[in-house]
């Protein structure tokens, strides 16, 4: 399939190479609304990180910190966004938040000439009114930055037609997953899902609807993929080892709950309210990820999606020092029991690499599932 | 080693203290549990007695409970290798040797959710304990001012920003309405003027105190001391009680200052501990005295009391929003602890620093650097103040000798001389 191979090297591009140019706000993070980067005419890209590059990550964060948040630091002081208009580091998860103080504090102390203008977006996700009030002084916030950095105005028509372009990138990811979900069995492998998915963090809207309906053409014909149907929950992935893994031993990933895959096209931004409110609702309340959200609500979340996804078995991979997801699992467990479908539970995970136990495990309980 | 009868009056007080919250919640009056840096001053305002939960997680480690209780953690599947210092109370509701005989049943947590696990703990409280759970956002802002101590007592407004304030003093007014809902109880923002008040009052005493201390060499006391006559206090703030034992322990750190009375007779080096306190091993800082006559003169407990707290304002609730909107930033977020870290560095003429450094701060590489650059040496020591599972006393007394002999003494010495008449 051509376009799933354009999409795939798009995906694995933007992993290795330098990020971006002067037309792009590189950003982290999913609380970081993409829509006022488009309404300034200029291109998100989202960031991920770099298994195994952890240098300078190393040197400042000390132990026990992410490796996600570790291999962007690095790669933010390597050089990797030297020619982008800006970085936008968003509140989602505490490796973001430490990703922006450490880089804000070192070009104070210690200034790196190769990192790009910084702005911070926080934004809180507690239920309440005034987190919703405080999100809006900081969405005008940033968006007032955005406009500084490219020295023209941002009106609320442009971001009016940033969130239409941006609520046709979330459909497409919703197609995109209903590849795995399709009658007959899936036509899309999880690996491939997630890189595809990925692909919309890094390139034009334009660029990916050209792909993806190349992408959904190409699927209609392909034959079903074998397997037993998994849903994936935990922590987010960036990359696809995990993902590679878990399929390898006769499993399809046929969703997930978390915002580099599915959850990223989950909702989209009301197009007929007024249009900063409906920003700023959007991702103080959207589909719930693993930091931020409440139990509650993400075990709800999870056990309605994988019924939803035909799942048979929900694999929760947790990466080592990211602590969220695993405060997540006592609601997972009671909801996923009542849904009737097994769940196992794969802690510590290394974010590079995935070998030892993890295979012996995930084939123990795909075939608990297949029995 | 003696103890300062403020630190033993304080500690009795609150064996008795800790007694009459048993009797108050078996007579169904609700307890609350509050984060270390919560507004715990509404509660205070609405009469509604609360456990502080590093506190007693504190307890619990410093009596060897800690493991017991983190175990009770992992057999119903919670994580237990990350905010141990945070879940240690939970935990030890499930312990039946907790110490004391326990927390009182919790009706109520109050705790802001910084990091990625604490709104979800305080979701736990709720759903083991049915405990109402009272989260305050967590916030993060770009600091363009690291230099924060000299203005923030009147200031605070322009150097947190209106937003954080706002949002917080939004929380407040709404964590009052339900308290207010729950308990039967009426909000008097006269009553909370006057626990601001007293927590001023209390502060300040704690400010003369640092003061003291910093100047006085050889040091009239040591952390061992002001831990507890500091830190007890600081938990009943509001109180009259805690304005007469701040009070109470300036004037027996007065006294011994004026009559030449030190921690260390001997004293050698001036060190400073960052961080939580080593609960599961108090006997350390001892025992560094003992052996190299290093006397820890310095903990962010006396010192923070002493520029953290302050605050003026005509409206209480914004006040004390004021107060607590961006705390965490004070002691563990650069630029803001660093450069506060090593402003007290040079207040206190310290010749070397422990920087207890478990992975919930926020900028440990930049305090270890302002410090250094200051003309402080540093060792770093990770763990978790309530986690003795992996601790060993060994490896951190060997890394403490090898620091002080080779890093420290030389600076100690050359202070000594230059301070010699």
């Amino acid at each position: 399939m051509q376009a799933l191979r354009t999409l795939t090297a798009h995906y694995a591009a933007a992993r290795t190479a330098r990020v971006g140019h002067s037309a792009a706000v590189v950003h982290v993070g999913r609380d970081v609304p993409r829509e006022v980067v488009l309404a300034a005419g200029l291109v998100p890209v989202r960031l991920p990180g770099a298994p195994g590059r952890t240098g300078a990550g190393d040197h400042l964060f000390g132990a026990g910190i992410d490796d996600v948040a570790r291999t962007q630091l690095t790669r933010v002081l390597d050089g990797d966004l030297a020619s982008c208009a800006g970085l936008a580091i968003g509140s989602d998860c505490e490796g973001s938040v430490r990703l922006f103080l450490h880089l804000w504090e070192v070009q104070r102390v210690e200034p790196h000439a190769d990192v790009p203008p910084l702005a911070f977006v926080d934004c809180g996700h507690l239920p309440q009114p005034s987190t919703r009030a405080y999100n809006r002084v900081r969405f005008d916030e940033f968006v007032d930055q955005v406009a500084r950095w490219t020295g023209r105005p941002i009106h609320d028509d442009d971001l009016a037609a940033a969130v239409a372009t941006a609520n046709g990138t979330r459909r497409l990811i919703r197609a995109i997953g209903e590849l795995r979900t399709a009658t007959g069995g899936p036509r899309l492998s999880g690996a491939d899902a997630l890189a595809c998915i990925g692909a919309a963090f890094c390139l034009s809207q334009a660029d990916f609807a050209v792909l993806v309906g190349a992408l959904l053409e190409e699927a209609a014909d392909a034959p079903a993929l074998p397997g037993v149907p998994v849903f994936l929950t935990g922590s987010s992935h960036d990359h696809a080892q995990a993902y590679e893994l878990i399929e390898s031993c006769g499993a399809v990933i046929v969703g997930e709950d978390h915002d580099w895959g599915g959850l990223a096209g989950q909702s989209d931004v009301d197009e007929y309210g007024p249009v900063r409110e409906a920003l700023v609702d959007a991702y103080w309340a959207g589909a719930p990820a693993a930091s931020g959200y409440g139990i509650a609500e993400r075990a709800e979340q999870t056990a309605r999606l994988a019924a939803r996804a035909g799942a048979r078995l929900v694999i929760a991979w947790l990466r080592e020092h990211d602590p969220a997801p695993a405060w997540d699992l006592c609601g997972q467990r009671e909801a996923l029991a009542e849904a009737g479908i097994p769940l196992l539970e794969l802690p510590a995970r290394p974010y590079r690499g995935a070998a030892d136990d993890c295979v012996a495990r995930v084939d123990e309980a795909l075939c608990g599932v297949r029995a | 080693m003696s103890r300062l009868p403020s630190a033993t009056a304080a500690t009795s007080y609150q064996r008795e203290w800790f007694a009459t919250l048993h009797q108050r919640a078996a007579a169904g009056e609700p307890v609350a549990l509050v984060n270390a840096d919560a507004p715990q001053e509404i509660l205070r305002a609405l009469d509604i007695p609360y456990v502080v939960n590093q506190w007693w997680a504190s307890v619990c480690a410093s009596r060897g409970r800690a493991a017991a209780g983190l175990d009770e953690l992992r057999r119903r599947g919670y994580p237990t290798d990350h905010e141990q210092y945070n879940t240690l109370s939970l935990g030890s509701t499930f312990d039946s040797g907790a110490p004391w005989g326990g927390l009182p049943p919790i009706s109520f947590v109050l705790a802001e959710t910084t990091g990625d696990a604490l709104r979800k703990i305080g979701e736990v409280w709720q759903r083991e304990h049915g405990a109402r759970f009272l989260a305050f956002e967590r916030t993060v802002a770009p600091m363009r001012e690291p230099v924060w101590w000299e203005r923030i007592e009147d200031d605070w407004e322009a150097l947190v920003g209106p937003a954080r304030i706002d949002l917080m003093t939004a929380e407040l007014t709404a964590a009052v309405e339900q308290l207010e809902h729950a308990t039967g109880r009426r909000f008097d923002t006269a009553q909370l003027a006057r626990v601001m008040t007293l927590v001023n009052e209390q502060q300040l005493a704690n400010r003369a105190a640092r003061d003291l201390i910093a100047r006085t060499v050889p040091a009239p006391v040591s952390i061992v001391d002001t831990i507890p006559s500091v830190m007890i206090p600081q938990w009943h703030r509001g109180t009259d009680w805690a304005v007469e034992a701040a009070q109470r322990f300036h004037r027996e750190v007065y006294d011994r200052a004026t009559a030449g009375v030190a921690a260390c007779s001997d004293e050698q080096i001036r060190l400073m501990w960052i961080g939580t306190g080593l609960w599961h091993d108090l006997g350390l800082y001892e025992w560094v005295q003992e052996r190299f006559g290093a006397v820890f003169v310095w903990s962010m407990y006396l010192a923070i009391a002493a520029d953290g707290y302050i605050r003026h304002g005509s409206d209480p609730i914004r006040t004390l929003a004021g107060r607590f909107a961006a705390f965490p930033d004070l002691i563990n977020a650069p630029p803001w602890a660093s450069e506060w870290y090593a402003k007290e560095a040079r207040h206190n003429q310290i010749d070397g620093a422990v920087h207890f450094a478990g992975t919930d701060r926020r900028g440990v590489y930049f305090v270890d650097r302002a410090l250094e650059r200051a003309g402080v040496p540093v060792l770093r020591v990770g763990g978790d103040s309530a986690d003795d599972r992996e601790f060993s006393d060994g490896d951190l007394r060997r890394a403490l000798e090898t620091f002080v002999r080779t890093r420290v003494e030389p600076l100690a010495a050359a202070r000594r001389s230059s301070e010699a008449p």
